[in-house]
Order: structure tokens, then C-alpha cells, then sequence
């Protein structure tokens, strides 16, 4: 039942309810059972969000926008996330244009500089004519390269500038670096090589998840305890997968790292993982285990929390 | 609106089976499914989505044992046919009266996000992203009106695929950038 003669404009018709009823029965149909179809309309979906956000749409439209994803909680939310990426990205995008018009501007300016003025200043020593001070070997190199007062500052702002990136450009990747380090830590350590290398010390805390636990203190650990932090993850018994990753965060998103192909105990209902001690910090953690899905889709299984004392 | 599920435990096994023989499969097909049904209905302005995707499942699972027998096809075009049918069920009673009892307004949330917090969880989410998947989201959200319709001409053109190609490729890096803000904003309201 593929279709491939739906286009984009009739796919935002029917997001609109803009369509007889056979039409749309024909897209609902397709969107259950095609995941291509599936993809084309929530991604014409996220454009028209877009354009209700920009103030694209006719009055009409944008009613029937409001009617369908404007109406409760959880779908402003999701408006308000939409809105932070586009100003998010319009705003980067006028600081690079910004960046880039200003060097530009310098560029043209030093093109100014006269290669004639700086054969005749270092033919003559005139050092006096351009510089700042005379006499002095800081005037002669100034003379010699002929550069005017009013170019020093933009000149010098740049070449900071340009020193400034370049160490966040080494910080990130330095950063990256050390991310990828823990990552393959954390993955060793989870591995069956690693039960063998490093076998468990302290009994394993175990976590159940959020949806199971109505509002109780997350547990907690020590990280005194040892080198490494034993968890059993309790699984819901709705969906069962072969194998699980799972994503390790502290409450403010810093310092996140996955630890991949996780494998559930002989009974399949606990999932151990490991967590190297010098990897965490005091605080409040999160722990979303994910799992893929047939259709190569990562499907969000379940969500622990853990408190890391010292 | 919470409702008690009334699928018991047998129906429920029968349905994932019915849905793929591989059960881990029918697990992740079951809560596509569901989320799947639930978008169709909010397009439909049901007043309750969630309330009918379980009202759905429960019709299924009442029947779902004769039905296997003899049904032909996709499975998930059987429970497509109950949800429409479903929903035309209650439009009809919305035309007929107005009822607020299974309308949940949206209620307001004391701990409602601020903008700070939005943008906090964005910019480290951003940073989870490969830098590629970053400048697409950029070039692709970057300008507004026709400046963007140009630009995503443009950057389809410069990636050598069609503008439709290049919409499903954005929509795939934004689902998991705005799953991760979800997940980040969810947190700071929990410790916040």
C-alpha cells in the first residue's frame, strides 16, 4: 500500500484536517504501517510547526494549528523546545555573518597598507614617519612595516580573537578526547572481560525505575565505597530486548557518557552495570536505558535515578 | 485522562503475538503503535487521546483471539479500523452534547520550565550532537520566510538530494535533539 504520489503540501493538508475523509484515511493508514510515510509526515510536521512559530501561516491554518497542536501541556512545550532550537540558530547565524563581515572589513583595510610606503621606509630608516616613538628597535620594525596606529587595534583584536578560538577549539577537543576515554572505560568495564578483570566487590544496588517509584528518595552511594559502583537496573516487564545502552547523566546534563550493549541477567528481569567510582561526582543522576529497535529506532525503555554521595 | 487498563494479561500476550511472532519486536511495535494512534487521534481533535489508544486496546484485546484467525494482513490496520471507528464514536457525542468529563485542560504546571533552563538543556544537548548533525540543524533553522525556503534549496543542492530527502534527515536529528531536551528539562524539574 506504498504510495509514493503523496507530496510534502498534501502531507501539511492533512496535518491541517484539510483533507476528505478517503485521503485521509489513506495517509493514517500509511503513517501506521510505512515508516517512510511515518517520517515524511512528522517531518513535514516539524516544519509546519515552524512556520506557525515564524507567523507563516493564513488565518485559516494557523486555527486549525492551534485546534490540533497548541492545546494541552505537554504540546506547548514542545512548541516552546521548537521555538529555543530556531532562535538558537538564527542567532549563531548572525554572530558567524557578524564574524565574518568583521574580518572581512579587516581584510579590506589591510589591503590599504602601501608596499610602496614599506620599501621607501626601509630604504630610508624613516622610522620616525609612522611610528610611534624613533629611535628605538621597536620603531624601526614599526617603520619597516609601515603599519598605521589606527590598524594596530583591529589587527591585534583579531589575532585574539583567532588565539581565543583556538584554545576553545583545543578545549573541545581535549574534552572530546577524555569523553571518548570514559566512554571506552565504562564500556570495558561492562564487558564480559571486565567481570573477568575486575569482579564485583560490593553488592550491587538496585535501582527501580521512576515510573515505578512514587516519589521516594532516589538511592544513594558512596563513592568511598570503591573503585567501582555495582547497579542492578530492574526492568519493567512490558517490553523485553536483546541487548540495552544506556545514557549516565548528572542532574545538569554535564559529564554524560553511554555505556553501550548492555546485557540483561540470566533471568532477564536486572540489568547490571557498572560505573567506574572516578567517573562521577557528587550528585543527582539520571540513567535512561534505551534500547534499538527493530526498525533501527532507539525506543526509551525505562529511566533511573541514583544520588552519589561522598 | 487515567483509566483503568482492562486487558488482561492473556489478551495482552496474544496481541504482541499477533504483532510479530519475535517478542521483542511486538514489544516495540505495541508502544509505536500506541504513540502512533494517539498522534492520528489529536489530528482528528478527539478531546482524549490517550483514553481512546486504551479504549482501542481494549476493544482489540476483547476480540483479539477470533480475529487472529481469520484476519489478513498488517494487524495494525485492524486496530487503524477500531481507533476510526472510535473516533467517530465520540464525535458524534461531542456534536450531541458537550461533555468535560474526559477533557483535561491543560493544567499549569508550578514547575513549568523558565527560558534559562530551555536553554541550558539545548546547548548541552546541542553538544552531544557530531558536529555534522549540529551545522545541518544550523543551516537548516537558520534563516526565516523565504531566506529559509532559499537556503534549504541551497543545502539541498550543496548535499546532492532532494529538499523532501533533506526534511526527513533535519526531522530525524530534531526528534532526538528535542527527546533529549524533554529528558534534560524533566530532570531540572525534579531536582529544581
Amino acid at each position: 500500500m506504498k504510495d509514493e504520489s503523496l507530496s510534502d503540501a498534501s502531507l501539511r493538508q492533512f496535518l491541517l484536517g484539510k483533507m476528505n475523509e478517503d485521503e485521509r484515511e489513506r495517509i493514517e493508514s500509511l503513517f501506521l504501517t510505512d515508516p517512510i510515510m511515518r517520517e515524511r509526515v512528522l517531518a513535514v510536521e516539524q516544519d509546519l510547526i515552524e512556520d506557525y512559530l515564524e507567523d507563516s501561516l493564513s488565518v485559516s491554518d494557523r486555527e486549525e494549528f492551534v485546534l490540533r497542536y497548541a492545546q494541552t501541556a505537554e504540546q506547548q512545550r514542545k512548541l516552546r523546545i521548537t521555538r529555543s532550537i530556531k532562535e538558537w540558530a538564527i542567532a549563531e547565524d548572525r554572530e558567524r555573518a557578524s564574524a565574518a563581515s568583521d574580518v572581512g572589513d579587516l581584510a579590506r583595510t589591510g589591503a590599504a597598507l602601501d608596499v610602496g610606503e614599506l620599501a621607501r621606509s626601509g630604504a630610508a630608516s624613516d622610522v620616525g614617519r609612522s611610528g610611534p616613538s624613533t629611535g628605538s628597535w621597536w620603531s624601526r620594525i614599526w617603520g619597516r612595516l609601515g603599519l598605521r596606529p589606527s590598524l594596530v587595534v583591529p589587527i591585534a583584536a583579531v589575532i585574539i580573537v583567532a588565539v581565543v578560538f583556538a584554545l576553545i577549539w583545543l578545549n573541545r577537543w581535549n574534552g572530546q578526547r577524555r569523553q571518548f576515554a570514559i566512554e571506552q572505560e565504562v564500556a570495558r568495564l561492562n564487558s564480559a572481560e571486565g567481570l573477568r578483570e575486575f569482579p564485583p566487590r560490593t553488592p550491587a544496588l538496585s535501582l527501580r525505575p521512576l515510573a515505578l517509584r512514587s516519589g521516594q528518595s532516589p538511592p544513594e552511594v558512596r563513592l568511598s565505597s570503591g573503585d567501582v559502583v555495582e547497579l542492578q537496573l530492574v526492568l519493567i516487564e512490558s517490553a523485553r530486548f536483546p541487548s540495552y545502552n544506556a545514557v549516565v547523566r548528572r542532574h545538569d546534563g554535564a559529564g554524560a557518557f553511554t555505556v553501550p550493549n548492555l546485557q540483561p541477567d540470566s533471568d532477564g528481569k536486572t540489568i547490571p552495570l557498572r560505573l567506574p567510582s572516578q567517573f562521577l561526582n557528587r550528585g543527582l543522576y539520571l540513567i535512561n536505558l534505551t534500547a534499538p529497535a527493530a526498525d533501527r529506532s532507539t525506543v526509551s525503555v525505562a529511566e533511573y535515578q541514583l544520588n552519589v554521595i561522598d | 485522562m487515567a483509566r483503568k487498563s482492562a486487558i488482561p494479561p492473556e489478551s495482552f500476550e496474544e496481541i504482541l503475538a499477533w504483532l510479530n511472532p519475535d517478542r521483542e519486536v511486538a514489544a516495540s511495535m505495541y508502544v509505536q503503535l500506541r504513540d502512533d494512534l494517539e498522534k492520528l487521534f489529536t489530528l482528528r481533535r478527539c478531546a482524549d487521546p490517550r483514553w481512546l489508544v486504551d479504549e482501542t486496546f481494549d476493544r482489540v484485546a476483547k476480540k483479539v483471539h477470533e480475529v487472529r484467525q481469520t484476519y489478513e494482513g498488517d494487524p495494525r490496520l485492524y486496530f487503524y479500523g477500531v481507533a476510526r471507528n472510535l473516533s467517530k464514536e465520540e464525535l458524534k457525542k461531542v456534536k450531541t452534547h458537550s461533555s468535560l468529563d474526559k477533557i483535561d485542560l491543560p493544567a499549569e504546571d508550578p514547575k513549568e520550565e523558565t527560558t534559562d533552563m530551555r536553554e541550558e538543556c539545548l546547548h548541552t544537548c546541542l553538544q552531544e550532537l557530531s558536529a555534522e548533525k549540529r551545522e545541518l540543524i544550523l543551516s537548516y533553522y537558520a534563516k526565516e520566510k523565504q531566506a529559509k525556503i532559499d537556503q534549504r534549496a541551497a543545502l539541498a543542492k550543496r548535499l546532492e538530494t532532494s529538499v523532501e530527502t533533506l526534511r526527513v534527515r533535519v526531522y530525524r536529528i530534531r526528534n532526538g535533539l528535542e527527546k533529549c531536551v524533554e529528558r534534560c528539562l524533566e530532570l531540572k524539574g525534579q531536582a529544581g
